[in-house]
């Protein structure tokens, strides 16, 4: 990672470290690996194998392909003619993965590609309730404790599903 | 005498601006949280520069298959030319800082942080800054904490860096020998003194010629660009549509 050079990274990261490229004698930058012991992401759809087709736009694939085990939640389950990745789509193959959960519209309030997008105003909300703890614990008790996925659902995206 | 400019809006003011830096055949990437860089890049892309290629991050139509990765990879193989940063402060050498204002160990104010950005500045052939704010609080002698180094004479080998910066009175160039920025051009109305009583470092040469502006055939092009802008930023897109009226 030559880009570090010169940054106060050099200062404040002493896991970031220099060592003689061995290759062209150049003194770089390394930096150790991220080994997640979890990555939970949500994707787009799976097969009945576990096949899942996610978004290609961000780093959903890179942080299963980086973690120990992975859960991967889907919006529906469909039969494997269906499940091909269209552009913005990638397909991540089942071997990377531990358990895959039927969720449907499981990123909300943020957006899944080509099935819905961000809730703004639900983010919103939660943004001006996320500035106090009481408004926090407020928007927990509001959303989230003691909710079921239906009632959650119900409360907080009734008017999309 | 502060920013004058007929017919037209900052905002589009800054990302003509931002045009003029995106040449033909190149491959030119923009980042997220960068709608001005985004108007101009759009801009260039209908008015000179059609054969680039493009890659615009927070939209559905972005070209990869694996995230950011690629843009870093993309720019760590030397094939990326372009791409546009900005920083809460920037200092007389070009370092920008994202990462906090005040000490590290105690900030005063946490900032998001460089998500990259310092590769990017140190692998990108030709990076342009853009801020939205020209005050001695943003253009300081000295960086707080430097999360993008502009010039690293003590390492061997740097393929990229600043070349230019783009603000709402100036516009600056960077003098990679110097390793520091000098005056380019003037936006109309501004004076050399407000430029230099609003940055935090000296600035050379005196004398400097005005800025250039967008002709009419320019504004109506960029006008036309903003439906695909609000695909990635709906909102700035929504308030320029409401200014233009």
């Amino acid at each position: 990672m030559l880009g570090f050079a010169g940054t106060d990274y050099e200062k404040i990261r002493e896991d970031f470290r220099t060592v003689k490229d061995p290759y062209s004698g150049n003194e770089i930058f390394v930096v150790p690996a991220i080994r997640p012991e979890w990555a939970v992401i949500h994707a787009i759809r799976a097969d009945e194998m576990g096949n899942v087709v996610c978004s290609a736009l961000e780093s959903d694939r890179l942080a299963v392909l980086a973690a120990k085990q992975s859960i991967v939640t889907v919006e529906e389950v469909v039969p494997p003619e269906k499940l091909v990745a269209r552009p913005g789509e990638i397909f991540l193959s089942a071997l990377h993965i531990d358990l895959v959960v039927v969720a449907p519209r499981g990123a909300h309030p943020a957006g899944c590609v080509h099935v819905y997008g961000i809730d703004r105003a639900h983010v919103e909300e939660y943004l001006a309730a996320a500035k106090t703890p009481e408004g926090f614990s407020e928007y927990l008790a509001r959303f989230v404790h003691g909710k079921t996925e239906e009632e959650y659902l119900g409360l907080a995206c009734g008017k999309a599903v | 005498m502060a920013l004058a400019l007929e017919g037209c809006l900052p905002e589009e003011y800054l990302a003509f601006q931002v045009s003029l830096e995106v040449r033909d055949f190149e491959r030119t990437a923009v980042g997220t949280l960068s709608p001005v860089p985004l108007l101009g890049v759009l801009h260039a892309r209908a008015r000179h520069a059609g054969h680039g290629k493009f890659l615009f991050f927070g939209s559905e139509d972005t070209p990869v298959t694996d995230g950011s990765r690629e843009l870093f990879d993309l720019a760590q193989r030397g094939k990326l030319d372009l791409f546009f940063l900005s920083g809460a402060q920037v200092d007389r050498k070009g370092n920008i800082n994202l990462t906090c204002i005040g000490e590290y160990a105690a900030p005063r104010v946490r900032l998001p942080g460089g998500a990259g950005s310092a590769t990017l500045y140190y692998m990108t052939r030709r990076v342009v800054l853009v801020t939205l704010a020209h005050s001695p609080r943003v253009f300081v002698e000295k960086c707080d904490f430097i999360t993008s180094a502009a010039s690293t004479p003590h390492y061997p080998w740097r393929r990229g860096g600043p070349t230019k910066l783009i603000t709402p009175l100036c516009t600056m160039e960077y003098d990679r020998d110097a390793a520091e920025w000098h005056l380019a051009s003037l936006h109309p109305g501004v004076s050399s003194d407000e430029v230099r009583t609003q940055t935090g470092f000296p600035l050379m040469p005196e004398k400097v010629p005005e800025t250039p502006s967008p002709s009419p055939s320019d504004l109506a092009l960029m006008r036309a660009q903003i439906p695909l802008l609000r695909r990635s930023y709906p909102l700035f897109a929504g308030e320029l549509a409401r200014k233009i009226g």
